[in-house]
């Protein structure tokens, strides 16, 4: 199993640096922009939207984890089920890293004392506090991302599909957490409107629309690596 | 002792109503270059695909050294199961980097020789840094060779290692091959369309046929069971009576027929009167066998 | 490489066949070494066990010996032992053949016989 991970790494390690230079591009591009000083640019947005963009990133990381990459493995010589923890690893991996970016992006608001700290905590709040949320919104992605390289490998029309279909999911994401951090009462305003409980629960529905697609596609995933035919 | 040996007992194996393989089994012995030749469609890729576990099996069960096949990594690391490259893959290009192809064999491949693989790399002049895509057919070819010899495996199987190379590239594979095999001693199995020119390296050889084995013989012992009789029609028919025609053709009255017979008619057959007895090559043979008369 | 090989007869047959011939003129003499089974292989891109297969016949023929660890050597009564198998084979391998043909194109027995003698004679002058 070890040598089904090492060969995974050898793909993640540049993925991986890809994903956080992209972060420290946005990073400095705020501060060279003014954004810590409230300026409200492309940047700003970027920052803000950096969240949906790992998971957007890391759906297209796993494209291939259950395509070509999984072809080159088994014609190689390793075992099925060595290659199926692999793949846990690497998703774990990436997205552990993903995790780890951004806490980071969202302590340096605070830590560097930004202006418009509300908007920055927001992200934060949204996930109603609990940690957790993100990263398991990136497993998710990484699943999505797996199952959309399958299908992309049986056709390319369905595989063209799936990905427009997931852009426009991360794109409404993304506009969703935009406008209700730009509108900073917006957020409060729902929680307290007519359908109050419907948003307030938002979360908890994601997190349950996650898991299960989590759980689904993991099953999916086995069952595929188990019957694959080699080419 | 069943070390090295690897045994396929009655596989099975359908695609959709397609059955490509029916019952087939299949010994190979350890420390021998085999031959497996068959016609394009006969089954072969997936008989090889099914024996080195990367393909999935109807029915049957396939050892070696007396442990099954599938999922046992004891078994895989002795294994080497080096395919044809492909251009295109999973409705793309495959971008795969020649180094990256390389350092994933040098992870997988217990008995990875790096400085053989950069000998070869450099004999071949393969640049490393390029993509699958961008490979002519005959450098794909030689890091399939690459990849099969440098993989140093107790059991390597080469699926037309041979296609794409020129006939000069061709020649300098088959010596790698007995040269490899002369140091090692290892299990080769190399599957071929070019058949005549390989046979000379083929202890052994396999003939696959619509999905069943033919014939899996000594090479030369094989051929010697063949022969051409060719004369006038009326004297060959004579001759040919009692004995396995495969085939034959008629050019105005001269009749040439490609016959098996046993050891023990041999010379029966070549003292015959007013016919020409000559020998068959393994092409011949292979052609005589698995034509099935559809030249007409 | 292979070229000097046809698919005439079985290929441990003619790497037999050559040694053979090369005793018979001398190219190897008794107690010299003939190359091993692996030079012979890679000299002609054959098979390692069929090279073995043909230095085994003349072994057992009694033309090869094997010194140990070092390699295969030309008997002592070699030359000899070839001329006698190739006299045995030779009335099957050429005189019937010869024969049979001359049959095919109606020769007669003694137009058959003149025609070795003339060969003889045109032997001896050149």
């Amino acid at each position: 199993m070890l040598r089904a991970f090492r060969f995974q790494l050898q793909f993640a390690w540049v993925n991986v640096a890809a994903l956080l230079g992209f972060a420290a591009v946005v990073t400095v591009g705020c501060y060279l922009t003014g954004v810590p000083a409230g300026a409200d640019n492309l940047f700003t947005t970027y920052y803000g939207a950096m969240p949906i963009m790992s998971a957007y990133i890391l759906f297209f990381y796993s494209f291939t984890l259950c395509t070509s990459s999984l072809n080159l493995a088994l014609s190689l010589g390793c075992r099925r089920r060595d290659y199926f923890w692999a793949v846990q690893g690497i998703v774990v991996f990436y997205a552990a890293v993903a995790w780890l970016l951004q806490l980071a992006m969202l302590v340096l608001p605070a830590a560097d004392s930004w202006a418009d700290q509300d908007r920055w905590s927001f992200l934060m709040g949204f996930s109603g506090g609990r940690l957790w949320v993100f990263p398991l919104v990136c497993l998710a992605a990484e699943a999505m991302g797996c199952l959309s390289g399958l299908v992309m490998a049986r056709s390319r029309v369905a595989g063209g599909f799936a990905i427009f279909a997931a852009i426009l999911v991360l794109m409404a994401g993304t506009v969703l957490l935009v406008v209700l951090s730009d509108y900073g009462g917006t957020w409060d305003f729902l929680l307290h409107g007519s359908h109050a409980g419907l948003w307030g629960s938002l979360p908890a529905v994601l997190l349950v629309l996650a898991a299960a697609v989590l759980i689904g596609s993991e099953l999916y995933l086995w069952r595929t690596i188990r019957t694959y035919v080699v080419r | 002792m069943s070390a090295g040996v690897l045994k396929a007992e009655g596989l099975s194996k359908s695609y959709g109503s397609k059955q490509v393989l029916q019952n087939l089994d299949l010994t190979i012995q350890p420390g021998k270059i085999y031959g497996l030749i068959g016609r394009n469609g006969a089954g072969k890729t997936t008989l090889l695909g099914i024996l080195t576990a990367q393909n999935t099996k109807d029915k049957g069960e396939v050892t070696y050294s007396g442990q099954d096949v599938w999922e046992n990594q004891a078994v895989l690391d002795h294994i080497c199961f080096s395919r044809e490259l492909q251009p295109t893959l999973f409705s793309g290009q495959n971008s795969l980097k020649v180094r990256h192809y390389l350092h994933s064999a040098a992870i997988f491949y217990p008995n990875w020789d790096q400085a053989y693989a950069d000998r070869l790399l450099e004999e071949f002049q393969l640049d490393p840094k390029k993509k699958v895509c961008q490979l002519s057919k005959g450098q794909m070819s030689m890091v399939t060779i690459l990849i099969a010899l440098a993989s140093r495996a107790e059991l390597t199987i080469l699926d037309e290692p041979a296609a794409g190379l020129d006939v000069v590239m061709r020649e300098r594979f088959y010596q790698l091959l007995l040269d490899d095999f002369a140091q090692t001693g290892r299990t080769f199995i190399v599957s071929t369309h070019i058949i005549e020119e390989a046979a000379s390296v083929f202890e052994q050889v396999i003939i696959l046929d619509r999905g069943r084995i033919l014939e899996n013989s000594p090479t030369d012992e094989l051929i010697d069971q063949f022969r051409y009789v060719s004369g006038a029609e009326t004297a060959v028919d004579r001759v040919c009576a009692g004995v396995e025609v495969l085939s034959r053709r008629t050019v105005g009255r001269h009749t040439t027929a490609a016959v098996r017979v046993d050891p023990g008619k041999l010379a029966a057959l070549e003292g015959a009167e007013d016919v020409d007895v000559s020998p068959m090559n393994l092409q011949n043979v292979f052609v005589a066998l698995c034509g099935h008369g559809d030249e007409g | 490489m292979r070229g000097t090989l046809n698919d005439q007869s079985l290929i441990y047959l003619q790497i037999a066949r050559m040694l053979e011939d090369d005793i018979l003129r001398g190219v190897y003499r008794e107690e010299e070494q003939v190359p091993s089974t692996n030079e012979l292989a890679r000299g002609y891109n054959i098979n390692p066990a069929t090279a073995a297969k043909g230095i085994n016949l003349l072994v057992t023929d009694g033309i090869l010996y094997k010194k140990r660890g070092i390699g295969m050597f030309v008997s002592k009564g070699a030359e000899e032992a070839v001329k006698r198998k190739r006299r045995d084979a030779f009335y099957d391998g050429y005189v019937k053949p010869l024969v049979k043909e001359g049959a095919s194109l109606q020769l007669t027995g003694q137009e058959l016989l003149d025609m070795i003698r003339r060969a003889i004679q045109e032997g001896e002058e050149a």
